[in-house]
């Protein structure tokens, strides 16, 4: 199944050129220059993976990230970076992002990681719907 | 062997922080220049396997890589700039480049805070200055104003030659500026052998070198 894809980064050059490469490889690619725009699609519909990038105009990635742990905790983010250095890196680990990838990123890194999120998109999704089963079994009295 | 505490501070912080500006503007070049490439490297692997490629594309392509390269050396001739300002600690400077460069070296922090900063047209405005603390001051006073502008506020930037000084002049503040900004702006203004004041009734900022 192609892995469904939320790409935010406010270098729309950047984001042209992975999103491509990206579908060429059987991704379903969304981009998005505006992380306002970004957070909607977050809350309108369903992504196996973002890639997000850390720092942008009016709400930074980790703003952004806090707001998709919250809103949906089951989508797994891959935050990108410029900067140079792991600080930041490290603060959005603790916050919940999957993983964590340094510009320029080699595209073969980050197909591997998207996959990975997808898989554990998926363990997440079947354990909360494990989860409902159960509740709905234990309230009803068939 | 006792540590050695640098004696100016400010200035390394300043010089760090923009120097981490650089690089991260730096790393984004490379980061398309990288997707760029990469492409053309997808197109020519499919090409191998038999599909037909469209020159159109290819030459699309070298133009946006050629475009980045511009953009870098364009980022490396004021990281240049930059880095050559501490070389004399009195010149010959003119604030209009000054401010010029600031703004440039600035741009990521104002689309950051989602604030537009322009240069109002004008002509040379020369002095006798030190360039890195005349620098670190507009560069603080710039931070401060677009704090005070707020989002998607317009600061203006006037230079004109004054008394055989210069004067420059911030509008578009929107709230007043912290007392304890004023007075880091007024520290460094001193070892910039310069004034700085805020017309609180036009919301400007004004610094007179």
């Amino acid at each position: 199944m192609a892995e469904k894809v939320l790409l935010v980064d406010d270098e729309k050059e950047f984001v042209e050129g992975l999103a491509e490469r990206m579908e060429l490889r059987g991704m379903n690619v969304t981009a998005c220059t505006n992380p306002q725009d970004a957070l909607d699609k977050v809350d309108a519909e369903g992504f196996d993976a973002i890639v997000l990038d850390l720092q942008m105009p009016g709400i930074d990635g980790i703003e952004a990230l806090k707001h998709i742990r919250k809103s949906r905790p089951e989508m797994q983010v891959i935050l990108l970076s410029g900067h140079a250095t792991v600080e930041k890196g490290i603060e959005a680990m603790k916050l919940g992002a999957m993983d964590f990838v340094e510009k320029p990123a080699d595209i073969n890194v980050l197909t591997d990681k998207i996959k990975k999120a997808q898989a554990k998109k998926m363990i997440l999704v079947e354990e909360k719907t494990e989860e409902k089963v159960k509740d709905i079994l234990s309230h009803k009295g068939w | 062997m006792g540590s050695t505490i640098p004696k100016d501070r400010d200035g390394l912080e300043f010089f760090g922080q923009i120097s981490a500006a650089i690089s991260h503007d730096l790393k984004n070049v490379l980061a398309i220049i990288n997707e760029d490439a990469g492409l053309l490297q997808d197109f020519s692997l499919m090409a191998a396997q038999g599909m037909e490629l469209d020159p159109a594309r290819l030459v699309k392509l070298a133009e946006k890589i050629q475009g980045q390269v511009k953009r870098g050396d364009g980022i490396i001739k004021n990281m240049n700039r930059f880095a050559h300002s501490v070389d004399l600690p009195v010149c010959e400077v003119d604030y209009r480049e000054l401010c010029a460069l600031v703004i440039s070296l600035l741009t990521r922090m104002a689309s950051r805070k989602c604030v537009t900063v322009s240069l109002k047209d004008g002509e040379q405005a020369k002095g006798k200055g030190d360039p890195f603390t005349t620098q670190m001051l507009i560069a603080k006073g710039l931070e401060y104003a677009m704090d005070s502008a707020g989002k998607d506020g317009e600061l203006g930037i006037d230079v004109a030659s004054a008394d055989g000084g210069c004067m420059m002049n911030v509008s578009g503040l929107n709230a007043p500026l912290p007392e304890d900004a004023l007075a880091e702006l007024e520290s460094i203004a001193d070892k910039a052998g310069a004034e700085v004041a805020v017309d609180p009734q036009v919301n400007i900022l004004n610094f007179k070198f």
